[in-house]
């Protein structure tokens, strides 16, 4: 109870490094739920792809030549996403660790307070790290909640994106070329019903609800709890050095 | 100050367990207030460097250790309670309005009580308060000596006044030393 009060009383008192900390984390949720869900788009859209192929009376030889391109395209596509959704993460780190030290250094009298009182330096940064990971919660919780509101034309929107950008990607670039030259001619006496472009990505997600999607949600959250407290126990040392330093003015 | 620079954490805890064996209040005498802000921070470096703070309670007028934002009662709760609330004077204990009060508002002499219960409730053996004679009153510190008196038997703690005032010293306390007792070698 006293801690919580501690925490909520905390916040209200540094209201700025808390503002600032909840438009970073808007940014990064949004990013990375982004990122995550167009990764999970991509390989349902390539899994899509292998079973409309399926669908199609094609040779064996002809079928494994387009899944290993299709897929290779898709896969390189992820490991693009991971790597982005990677930097993302990346850069809240750093803007945490920033914050962190700001913190350390802004409320060196009342880290003296607490060591005065008998807490360690890790126990401080504890308190600090638990007043940031409330509001990063408070901030995924109304992001997650607006995009779950919005989330059939979220959806589609990102589904566009992610299906332009894997058009536009290396591996997708080459796909369509070869599909206007070589794979059409598979196509030719075929009744697809869907156009090349739609063949390699859906037109629409496999589901308009993000609820479908609960992976995204969870690393994203888990990732920047994570990190957030990282950054704080990182920043343990300095609120020794601050509040010693804050000692001599007195 | 040669003795605490050349000892450990152990030999200080000795230390402070020989000079303040028997729970009660003991004076530290002082030339002036200077000299009593400059043992007093002295004393607080010592502690932090040997990592004391568990054990030992401060009362200080220039760092007051009270979290600004936080109520006088989450003030007075800071440490936890080992020790039971009744051992809180009534004054401090039933006034919701004071006690739900923002600490940030209060005065030196409040600020006091809750430093000392602060310590008294968290169960601290020896309590250092520096007497720069800004905060209390001759008088005043009379009336808190007075409750604290009974808090520190109840708890078998140690309240340690570093003052310069010598009409204090007159009072019954369990020992006095002079300034240099702590440096001292044993």
């Amino acid at each position: 109870m006293r801690f919580i009060e501690r925490t909520i009383r905390g916040i209200g008192y540094h209201r700025w490094h808390h503002l600032v900390l909840a438009t970073i984390t808007i940014g990064f949720v949004l990013v990375g739920l982004f990122l995550l869900t167009s990764q999970n788009f991509n390989s349902l859209a390539n899994l899509q792809f292998n079973q409309r192929l399926s669908d199609l009376n094609l040779s064996n030889e002809q079928a494994i030549v387009i899944t290993n391109r299709v897929a290779a395209a898709h896969a390189l596509l992820d490991a693009n996403y991971q790597l982005w959704f990677l930097a993302a993460a990346g850069i809240f780190f750093l803007f945490n660790l920033g914050l962190a030290i700001s913190a350390a250094y802004r409320r060196a009298a009342e880290s003296r307070s607490y060591l005065l009182l008998g807490k360690s330096p890790t126990k401080v940064a504890l308190q600090y790290a638990t007043e940031s990971m409330f509001t990063f919660t408070a901030v995924f919780i109304g992001v997650s909640l607006v995009l779950l509101i919005i989330s059939g034309g979220i959806t589609a929107w990102w589904n566009q994106l992610n299906q332009g950008l894997f058009q536009n990607s290396a591996g997708g670039r080459a796909l369509l070329r070869q599909f206007n030259t070589q794979f059409s001619r598979i196509f030719d006496h075929q009744l697809t019903g869907f156009s090349d472009q739609s063949l390699l990505f859906a037109a629409a997600p496999v589901s308009d609800s993000l609820l479908v999607y609960p992976k995204p949600f969870l690393l994203v959250f888990l990732t920047g709890i994570g990190l957030i407290l990282l950054s704080h126990l990182l920043a343990a040392g300095f609120i020794r050095a601050f509040a010693k330093r804050d000692s001599l003015a007195h | 100050m040669l003795f605490f620079q050349s000892k450990t954490k152990k030999t200080l805890n000795a230390l402070l367990a020989n000079l303040f064996a028997e729970p009660g209040i003991y004076f530290i005498s002082t030339r002036d207030n200077t000299q009593t802000a400059n043992q007093y921070q002295d004393y607080v470096n010592r502690f932090m460097q040997h990592n004391l703070m568990r054990t030992i309670g401060l009362i200080s007028t220039t760092h007051t250790a009270i979290i600004p934002y936080l109520s006088v009662k989450a003030n007075l709760l800071i440490n936890g309670n080992v020790k039971p609330l009744e051992l809180v004077p009534s004054f401090l204990q039933h006034d919701t309005v004071y006690l739900e009060q923002s600490a940030q508002s209060i005065s030196l002499r409040q600020s006091v009580d809750i430093q000392f219960f602060r310590s008294i409730l968290a169960g601290k053996r020896y309590i250092f308060m520096e007497d720069s004679q800004a905060a209390l009153s001759a008088a005043e510190m009379r009336d808190f000596l007075v409750d604290a008196t009974q808090a520190v038997k109840a708890t078998e703690a140690s309240l340690i006044i570093l003052t310069a005032d010598h009409s204090l010293l007159n009072s019954t306390p369990v020992a006095t030393y002079e300034a240099d007792a702590l440096s001292l070698p044993a």
